[in-house]
């Protein structure tokens, strides 16, 4: 089974124009993100069964169930961002793959259908927003929402979407519908540090972390470097700098355990090491597990930010770029997860995600839950140094299995309302 | 070119926020018993902060105690006084205080679910002549917000 992980993840790590230490490149909505989903349906075709593309590019396989059931699911996605890893979100993928396969082979039909599903778009790098097939099938984004985006060279998603062939005009038909989904489970590399660093196998994921993103422009006063003294200056780089390490100690305060702030981007004007910095535009991303504490730090931070700006006589200005509510994850299928690591006798640790996930989005179809699987190399993701064990893929993968099976043996759509 | 602008905010509507206040709850009560969801209410801190944010307008200017009875109640009722900076009392299952309460003070009784404890704490309190005795219940039966709180006054209860 470890082979067959280790054999998945390289096929699919060979779809990218680069590769070794430049990582995995397959943007959202490519020819490469495609070519990968034709893989995954290829496989499951192979197995027997019906597979079909979402106008939003999500790709799905059922096996049909021997009741008239709602489905269960289970899948990730594959796109990358530029230079990624060879694992985030497609070890859900060939977890979902090697599970159809396994099922397939038991020659135990299961009572609900089960559907593997992957989702297109996940990553945010092309165009700024996440999980956009998640959104579309959770009716979170609709083809006019879709319809305002364009990427860094200015190319509509819209038209993206046209051209690895998806019927946009059918986008607003794409949106999952509740009664057909009982629930819905994807495993995922940590994407951290936590799992490996206590020794545990297994995370049972409590609730996904939102975020509320927004930009902050400086504007002070470009000038020579020689010829302005300090005393004179309107630096718009100095007080970027301030307001940095502001977000550093605010998040760090002890009303923050959980809270995470990061200024992961400063353009500073007109760049050059002879002019002082007339202008600064910061973009920050404050994420939490508290939807109250989160917009509260966010409104915080820019209260702060206003008083450095205003103290250093610079001018201060805000946009809002988005904000999302964390996602609470039903405890019942947490429990079923935690219950098949048990059953296992994996160690396991129930956690929060920081990352975002298109289960957050489902979470709004249906009762949905994650697994974790151990993130290496100091829990780096997006990036080429990126690396889960292929046993440790293998046992999520198990884990996965049985906690499906146990959804399976329940009553099941009885529950379903009183999962959500 | 100075720009001042500092307008741009994350504070949520009320209505959406008390939805989504909502769904959480759901989430967190899949498969639990009653009490079983009480504890795992006041043990999530995101969600006993905004129900204690909820249901705080309800202490009203003048109030001198928000009161509880019970593991669930009493760390919600301690949470709404971190809130309001009203002082807490909390009552063990019996009634007896287990923390300083005066004759004739004005005391609001707060409760994750409501039940008969807390409505006997509410006749209790009462009884003793403590005044304009109000229940504020944080969720109903099925963990939505609760929409009303259940006021007795002196003499009433």
């Amino acid at each position: 089974m470890t082979d067959a992980v280790t054999e998945l993840i390289e096929r699919f790590a060979a779809i990218s124009p680069t590769s070794g230490d430049e990582g995995v490149s397959r943007l959202a909505y490519t020819d490469l993100e495609r070519e990968a989903h034709a893989v995954f349906a290829e496989h499951m075709r192979r197995l027997g069964l019906r597979v079909w593309t979402e106008a939003s590019g999500n790709t799905i396989a059922e096996l049909e169930g021997t009741e008239d059931l709602a489905a269960l699911g289970t899948g990730s996605h594959l796109d990358s961002v530029p230079n990624g890893g060879r694992f985030d979100g497609i070890a859900g993928v060939v977890a979902a793959m090697l599970t159809a396969e396994q099922i397939v082979e038991s020659g135990t039909r299961p009572r609900h259908p089960l559907r593997f599903v992957v989702f297109a778009a996940e990553e945010g790098a092309r165009f700024g927003q996440a999980c956009t097939g998640s959104r579309v099938a959770a009716g979170l984004s609709t083809a006019a929402d879709l319809a305002e985006i364009v990427d860094a060279d200015g190319l509509a998603l819209l038209d993206a979407m046209r051209s690895v062939g998806l019927d946009v005009d059918a986008l607003d038909d794409a949106r999952w519908q509740p009664q057909e989904w009982r629930a819905f489970i994807e495993l995922h590399i940590e994407q951290g540090s936590v799992l490996a660093t206590a020794g545990d196998r297994i995370g049972a994921v409590t609730v996904i972390s939102g975020s509320s993103r927004f930009a902050i422009d400086l504007d002070g006063r470009a000038a020579h470097t020689g010829g302005t003294p300090m005393h004179l200056r309107l630096d718009a780089s100095t007080a970027a700098a301030e307001i940095v390490l502001a977000a550093e100690r605010l998040a760090n305060d002890d009303r923050h355990r959980g809270t995470r702030i990061t200024v992961g981007r400063i353009d500073v004007s007109p760049g050059s090491i002879t002019t002082i910095p007339g202008h600064a535009r910061l973009f920050v991303d404050v994420r939490d597990i508290d939807a109250a504490r989160q917009r509260e730090t966010a409104d915080e931070l820019l209260a702060i930010a206003h008083g450095i700006a205003a103290r250093r006589g610079i001018g201060f200005a805000a946009e809002r770029l988005g904000d999302a509510s964390p996602a609470f994850l039903p405890s019942g299928i947490r429990n079923v997860i935690v219950e098949a690591a048990r059953a296992r006798g994996l160690d396991y640790r129930v956690m929060p995600s920081g990352a975002s996930h298109d289960t957050q989005m489902i979470s709004r179809v249906c009762a949905a839950g994650m697994i974790f699987v151990p993130s290496q190399n100091h829990g780096v993701s997006h990036a080429p140094e990126e690396l889960t064990i292929a046993e440790d893929i293998a046992t999520g993968q198990r884990v996965l299995l049985d906690a499906l099976r146990s959804l399976d043996a329940q009553d099941g759509d009885a529950d379903a309302q009183a999962d959500r | 070119m100075h720009r001042e602008e500092a307008s741009v905010s994350f504070a949520q509507q009320r209505a959406a926020a008390d939805a989504e206040l909502d769904v959480d709850v759901a989430a967190l009560a899949d498969g639990l018993s009653r009490e079983g969801l009480e504890l795992a209410v006041v043990s999530t801190p995101s969600i006993l902060r905004r129900l204690a944010a909820r249901i705080a307008p309800r202490v009203e200017p003048g109030t001198d105690r928000v009161c509880a009875s019970g593991v669930s109640d009493a760390a919600l009722a301690i949470a709404v006084s971190l809130h309001t900076g009203v002082a807490a009392a909390i009552f063990d299952d019996e009634g007896a205080a287990l923390s300083e309460i005066h004759a004739g003070e004005r005391v609001v009784v707060v409760s994750v679910r409501g039940g008969a404890r807390a409505s006997e704490l509410v006749a209790a309190l009462g009884a003793e002549g403590h005044e304009q005795v109000e229940l504020v219940v944080a969720l109903e039966a099925d963990g939505q917000a609760a929409e009303h709180a259940q006021g007795q006054t002196a003499g009433q209860a």
